[in-house]
């Protein structure tokens, strides 16, 4: 298992939208996500002037169309997070949100157990 | 301004600012500093090697103090990890490292872990010595940019591409208008036989000629410089070619139904302009697919389930959300906030299946599935389908809607075993 450093970065921030009055959504340019995050946690926005908070996020989940999901299997949609107490004018688009806190997935769970190779254990 | 214009100005920005670092005081300083300050920099360097491998020449002068400074050297790297201390003195093998007396820093045994390289080492190429190291000619290097440069177009931030996309549009429809006005006079069509005939008639080759040069006409325009403007006008100018091609067997896009109003037209009005009205398909989809129909989300299931803690958002055509659930290529999206109604945006056609999905969501969240540090992330896409297909009868859902869900869960099966897990509940 690789320990890795704290803080560290999760994304960077590419488009922003206001949730009509329920907070806003940022969404990023990857499509996975470090292990290590979990929607709920305490995160650092890094904005663009140099200035940083830090707030509770959540992890967005999306219901991709159906028969595209079957047809392009590979695909996953960007990764975003919501912030329910920030507004547009919070996040200016190149922030910075960094992981403040790490979590271990456990290797066995009720229908699930970890197959991978030991050096690439979560 | 031209580019090598440009280019040569912003070189000499840089160098300006590089010559205002080196007016810097400490850069000065550092400049300046002379014998004394470099003999008490050296004292207080705990490395005693200098990293230079100049006392290891046989034929310099210093070599005649090589068996005391190759021993300096040798001390100057040492890896040390609990019981293993590994320097150029004393290297360490793998059979070494593998024994069970050795330890790490954390008391653990080490173990190796061998892969095979998969990669193969590529030669760079040979570069001409003539342009390495010969006198520098300005030419040259203006050739080498044009010849071996592909052309980058700048990156377009959202507003100048949807002015561009605009562009694009204005001109298509100006285009189709002009088809749309002659067709509509009298005799257009009986015209337009007739002196097409005629047209043709003056030489056999005459159609080959008329659309190499029609192609050639688009190709000239095109492979010269344009602006994105001029770019996004010739593309609007060529969009009738596609719009009519195949007699509407392909789908016109969302976009451009939009920009031309064609939803406002009837089906016979859009007959005539050669459109067939037909229910829209996602092109993606593969023909074994093609033919499921799945259960639209009825408004009533939208409403008992606000009942339940879900706070539902409908994604307006043309809105920001819809335009972001249509860029994420999905039908709906969950916002599982803690201690809070969990917000869904949807489409105002989504599936039965994503509606209950991202219900469901909000339940695994209630439970401790979804958000839980301990479980993988993708399980609970997989847990979600799974449910849906063990209640399937209590849920409502069709034999499509079943047919779809089989074969969504094996996808996510799929991206769960990538990320080294496996699902057992098999």
């Amino acid at each position: 298992m690789i320990e890795k450093p704290l803080p560290r970065l999760l994304l960077k921030v590419k488009g922003v939208q206001d949730v009509l009055g329920k907070g806003v959504q940022v969404v990023s340019d990857i499509t996975d996500l470090d292990v290590g995050y979990c929607g709920g946690d305490l995160v650092e926005l890094r904005k663009p002037d140099g200035s940083a908070f830090q707030s509770v996020s959540s992890l967005v989940r999306y219901s991709l169309d159906p028969l595209l999901a079957v047809s392009n299997p590979e695909y996953s949609p960007p990764v975003s997070l919501w912030f329910g107490d920030l507004s547009k004018a919070d996040i200016p688009i190149g922030t910075e949100i960094w992981m403040l806190v790490d979590h271990p997935v456990a290797l066995k769970g009720r229908r699930f157990e970890y197959i991978g190779t030991p050096e690439e254990q979560p | 301004m031209s580019e090598a214009k440009a280019k040569d100005q912003g070189e000499q920005h840089q160098a300006k600012i590089e010559a205002q670092s080196l007016q810097a005081p400490d850069a000065q300083t550092a400049r300046l500093s002379g014998h004394v300050e470099m003999n008490r920099v050296e004292q207080g360097r705990t490395n005693a090697s200098d990293g230079s491998l100049r006392h290891y020449q046989v034929t310099n002068q210093a070599g005649r103090k090589l068996p005391a400074d190759w021993h300096e050297q040798n001390a100057s790297l040492e890896l040390q990890d609990g019981d293993v201390s590994i320097s150029r003195a004393n290297p360490i093998k793998e059979s070494n490292l593998a024994s069970h007396d050795k330890r790490n820093a954390n008391g653990k045994a080490y173990q190796v872990y061998t892969a095979e390289a998969s990669q193969a080492v590529q030669k760079p190429g040979e570069i001409s010595k003539e342009l390495t190291e010969g006198e520098y000619q300005s030419i040259t290097k203006l050739n080498v940019q044009i010849t071996n440069v592909p052309e980058v177009s700048p990156g377009l931030n959202p507003q100048e591409a949807i002015r561009y996309v605009g562009t694009v549009m204005d001109t298509g429809v100006a285009a189709v208008r002009q088809i749309e006005v002659h067709m509509t006079e009298p005799g257009a069509i009986n015209h337009d036989i007739e002196n097409t005939a005629n047209h043709l008639k003056q030489s056999p080759f005459q159609f080959e000629k008329d659309v190499v040069g029609a192609f050639g006409g688009a190709v000239d325009k095109l492979d010269k410089p344009m602006t994105a403007e001029q770019r996004a006008s010739a593309a609007g100018a060529l969009m009738p070619m596609f719009f009519f091609e195949g007699g509407g067997a392909k789908p016109i896009d969302k976009a451009a139904v939009n920009q031309m109003k064609l939803d406002q037209m009837t089906a016979q009005q859009l007959k005539e302009l050669g459109i067939e009205r037909v229910e829209m398909r996602m092109p993606e989809v593969p023909e074994g697919l093609n033919h499921l129909e799945l259960t639209k989300a009825d408004p009533k299931l939208i409403k008992a389930m606000s009942t339940k803690g879900r706070e539902f958002l409908i994604a307006e055509p043309g809105g920001e959300l819809d335009a972001h659930l249509i860029s994420s290529k999905a039908e709906a999206s969950v916002f599982p906030g803690e201690g809070q109604p969990h917000i869904v945006i949807i489409k105002p056609q989504a599936s039965k299946v994503s509606l209950l999905e991202e219900f469901l969501h909000g339940t695994q969240k209630s439970l401790g599935i979804l958000d839980n540090p301990a479980i993988p992330r993708q399980y609970a896409e997989v847990h979600v389908k799974d449910f849906m297909l063990r209640h399937r009868r209590m849920l409502g859902l069709s034999g499509d809607d079943i047919e779809l869900l089989e074969q969504l869960k094996q996808v996510e099966i799929e991206k769960l075993r990538l990320k080294g897990y496996r699902w057992t509940a098999l």
